[in-house]
């Protein structure tokens, strides 16, 4: 699978928060048509390491280069090339999801009728081809992150950050939304998919990298990773997390209520 | 809002410029008609001015607009010297909108969502900064139309077309430099501080705002006859050379046809400003301003739970004291929370501080300002022979039923889910906790001060009037509880509905501790009545007291 140039390529990359420093130094070469599932416990660092990539935070050390073209000068030029879904992001949930696609895709400085045609197909995918021109404010909360997918692919973007896409889906959006990523990894797209859902990283993903304390401790495909073939993704993420003890701490829970 | 449909084609007809200044105008006019639309169909308070235009609330806000825009015209024919009379105009002018624009404007100057939404797109950083200017400054002329429409036709009828049209040109110079003040405060602030502490300030700058806005109601007209009284001329002070008003009233006197060197340089300084103000944003600012955006929205979600209450002792105290006065574990519960929530929730802050402002203000004003031809000093003189000291335990009384009508208000009103759920038979022990922390830590320090005040001016001669006043003042404010307070402390919405009826209902409000206060004032020399009065009333306090704390939950509704 790995061709020459990376998609994304990343040298000792380290970022602080006043003294707090979320990313140690972080190198990584990821190639195009991979699906990278990124996980790692809350506060790891995911999120930081995202949003650098994506072009939000601009202040950070070392290197990174996307799509050959280095984040800190191309910035611009890069942000065409990806595709971004935060999690439960907020939207100006007044517009219709017509108007909202229109107005990112103006920001890709797409043609109207080209954003119209795709907003529609795809909000037909997702079964919202009804609710199109409703304002977002009366949907749910998995309507919205249909149309914030949407959002996110509309461009046809090279690279695709996902953040907890799923939360809010029904099981038939799950499953089109797997079907997706496959697919999209089969036309040689790169997917960075964040997520705490072991058991759907496990699954639509072909290499895992686990982010601990700013670090990278983990990097392969879940075959590698797993030292027994029962062993679950769960499993290596606590084991390499510091929570081996789960069983025994499940004992102090229950003497919390002994008086 | 459909004025912003006109504005952005006008805007846009600068494409070239645009281009030249590096922005991307079809990005910019995406930005701005999409900001545009989703403020006018919010009904939340970025879009108040837009939303307000089909309800009868916008034609409450325009008309005080104007109003207010009345008085800022008169100053424009206080004196004979135009730089001084265009001063004062542009002095309140800029100063007002600058006011406005950090407080109710704070959420478009800040809007989180943009930083997902437009940041993570190909959108370069002075197309962002730019549309953000003109966003704002769309939004601002809703305030600043009805504020300045007065003054400008007085000018174009007094002086004529030409000086009439410099003078339009001038409103949108001071409102340039009011968006440009506000943009480096705001950065100011967010060099040294965090977010969240951030919105705190801004909260604070809304009581400030709210108190000067009311204290220029109240003191404005007596101000310029001060002015007017005392022939002061600007040229003699130094700073007046510093001041953006100076150098705009300058423009305008020269327009006017009052040619001087003086003139010649303040027109300079009020042309060249504005176009400065706008370059240094877009040059050098936007990108700083940028970055600190998405460091707000990344701290906003890297936050740390580090944002400790550090004041132990003060909540100790509050620990303490709530064990003293409460003789449940549900009472001692509703004190706790009305203690802790009243200090940490903003837009609580904001609705209520301010009420404690009035206090003095109304006190100073009614009492030293409402009759000119005796002088200040002779009033000071003559205080302890009055009985104004009821007036300010009145004003009191005021401020409590204010603070009550507020307590059940929250924007977070869906976390009092957690009352439903648990099990309890009186709910009346939440509530009179409430009550009882709102008296212990706002009528108790407020009540003291103005004690002490009362003490200093008027000895303890009028003890037993201010005994009598303070009972009643706890016994209205169970009255009104048992009337307004039914619900759990900030589990109601703050109704859009019901805050337009406000200012009337206010006024109702008001007339309860006017009736009590004048009552008061007629019999506050029969000694014996008062005693009297007062031992009534602490039983009557009492007794209410006792049925309030025992309210159930069908009493709740």
């Amino acid at each position: 699978m790995e061709q020459a140039s990376p998609a994304i390529l990343i040298k000792n990359l380290k970022k602080s928060y006043d003294e707090n420093e979320v990313l140690k130094g972080i190198n990584l070469e990821v190639y195009p048509g991979q699906v990278i599932g990124y996980i790692g416990p809350n506060g790891a660092g995911k999120s930081t390491t995202v949003k650098i990539l994506t072009g939000l935070l601009p202040e950070f050390e070392g290197e990174v280069e996307i799509l050959g073209q280095n984040l800190r000068e191309d910035t611009l030029q890069i942000k065409r090339h990806i595709g971004y879904v935060p999690e439960a992001a907020e939207m100006y949930e007044v517009l219709t999801p017509m108007e909202f696609l229109d107005f990112i895709g103006k920001l890709y400085e797409m043609k109207e009728k080209q954003i119209a045609k795709r907003a529609e197909r795809l909000l037909a995918f997702f079964d919202l081809a009804d609710n199109k021109d409703d304002r977002m404010d009366t949907f749910s909360k998995g309507m919205r992150q249909k149309v914030l997918l949407i959002s996110g692919l509309l461009h046809d973007p090279k690279i695709i950050f996902l953040d907890e896409p799923l939360s809010g889906l029904d099981a038939n959006a799950v499953i089109k939304v797997k079907n997706i990523i496959d697919r999209l990894a089969q036309e040689g797209k790169t997917i960075f998919y964040c997520s705490h859902m072991m058991d759907v990283v496990e699954k639509v993903s072909n290499r895992i990298l686990l982010i601990n304390h700013g670090t990278i401790v983990a990097d392969g495909s879940f075959d590698e990773l797993r030292q027994s073939d029962d062993e679950s993704l769960e499993r290596i993420f606590s084991n390499l997390t510091g929570n081996q003890k789960m069983e025994d701490n499940t004992d102090e829970f229950l003497e919390s209520f002994e008086d | 809002m459909l004025i912003y449909k006109p504005i952005i084609k006008l805007i846009l007809l600068g494409k070239p410029l645009l281009r030249r200044l590096g922005i991307n105008p079809s990005q910019l006019q995406t930005i701005l008609w999409t900001k545009c639309t989703v403020d006018d169909r919010s009904p939340t308070a970025v879009g108040r001015f837009g939303r307000a235009k089909k309800s009868s609330s916008s034609w409450s806000t325009n008309l005080v607009l104007v109003i207010f825009g009345i008085f800022m015209a008169l100053t424009v024919f206080t004196t004979d010297d135009p730089l001084l009379a265009y001063t004062i105009f542009f002095t309140v002018f800029i100063v007002y909108v600058a006011l406005n624009l950090i407080t109710n404007f704070s959420d478009v100057l800040i809007d989180v969502r943009d930083h997902y939404l437009i940041m993570s797109r190909p959108v370069n950083d002075r197309t962002v900064s730019v549309a953000r200017i003109l966003h704002i400054l769309i939004h601002i002329s809703q305030l600043v139309i009805p504020l300045s429409v007065p003054a400008l036709l007085l000018v174009f009828f007094q002086t004529g077309i030409i000086p009439g049209v410099v003078f339009s040109l001038e409103i949108i110079a001071a409102t340039t430099i009011s968006v440009f003040c506000v943009n480096i405060l705001y950065l100011l602030l967010l060099q040294f501080m965090r977010p969240e502490k951030f919105r705190d300030i801004i909260a604070y700058f809304q009581i400030a705002l709210i108190l000067i806005v009311f204290m220029g109601y109240n003191f404005f007209p007596k101000l310029i006859k001060i002015v007017k009284a005392n022939h002061i001329s600007l040229t003699n002070y130094t700073i007046s050379y510093f001041l953006p008003s100076v150098w705009l009233a300058g423009l305008q006197s020269l327009a006017e046809g009052f040619f001087n060197q003086t003139n010649y340089l303040f027109s300079a300084l009020a042309i060249i400003t504005p176009s400065i103000c706008l370059a240094v944003v877009v040059k050098f600012l936007s990108r700083n301003y940028n970055d600190k955006m998405s460091l707000m929205g990344a701290a906003s979600e890297n936050a740390k739970p580090d944002r400790k209450e550090k004041r132990q002792h003060y909540q100790s105290l509050a620990d303490k004291i709530s064990h003293w006065v409460t003789s449940s574990p549900l009472e001692q519960l509703g004190f706790m929370i009305t203690w802790k929530l009243t200090a940490r929730m903003r837009e609580f802050k904001v609705r209520v501080y301010p009420s404690f402002g009035f206090i003095p203000i109304y006190f100073i004003y009614f009492v030293f300002f409402t009759n000119d031809k005796v002088s200040l000093a002779k009033r000071w003189h003559q205080l302890p022979n009055t009985h104004y000291y009821l007036f300010i335990l009145y004003i009191l009384v005021f401020v409590s039923i204010t603070l009550l009508m507020q307590i059940t208000r929250s924007k977070q009103y869906k976390a009092a889910w957690i009352y439903q759920i648990t099990s309890y038979k009186k709910p009346g022990h939440v509530l009179s906790g409430t009550l009882k922390a709102l008296i212990i830590k706002f009528h108790l320090p407020a009540a003291a001060v103005a004690i002490a005040f009362i003490l200093y001016v008027w000895g303890l001669a009028p003890a037993l009037n201010v005994t009598l006043a303070l009972v009643l003042m706890l016994f209205s404010t169970i009255v009104v509880a048992q009337w307004l307070v039914t619900k759990f402390p900030f589990s109601q919405p703050i109704d859009r509905e019901e805050q337009k009826g406000r200012a009337f209902k206010n006024m109702l409000y008001l007339l309860v501790p006017a009736a009590l206060g004048y009552g008061q004032y007629l019999i506050s020399d029969y000694t014996l009545v008062i005693e009297a009065l007062t031992i009534l009333f602490t039983i009557g306090t009492w007794l209410l007291f006792r049925d309030y704390k025992n309210l159930g939950w069908d009493d709740l509704g």
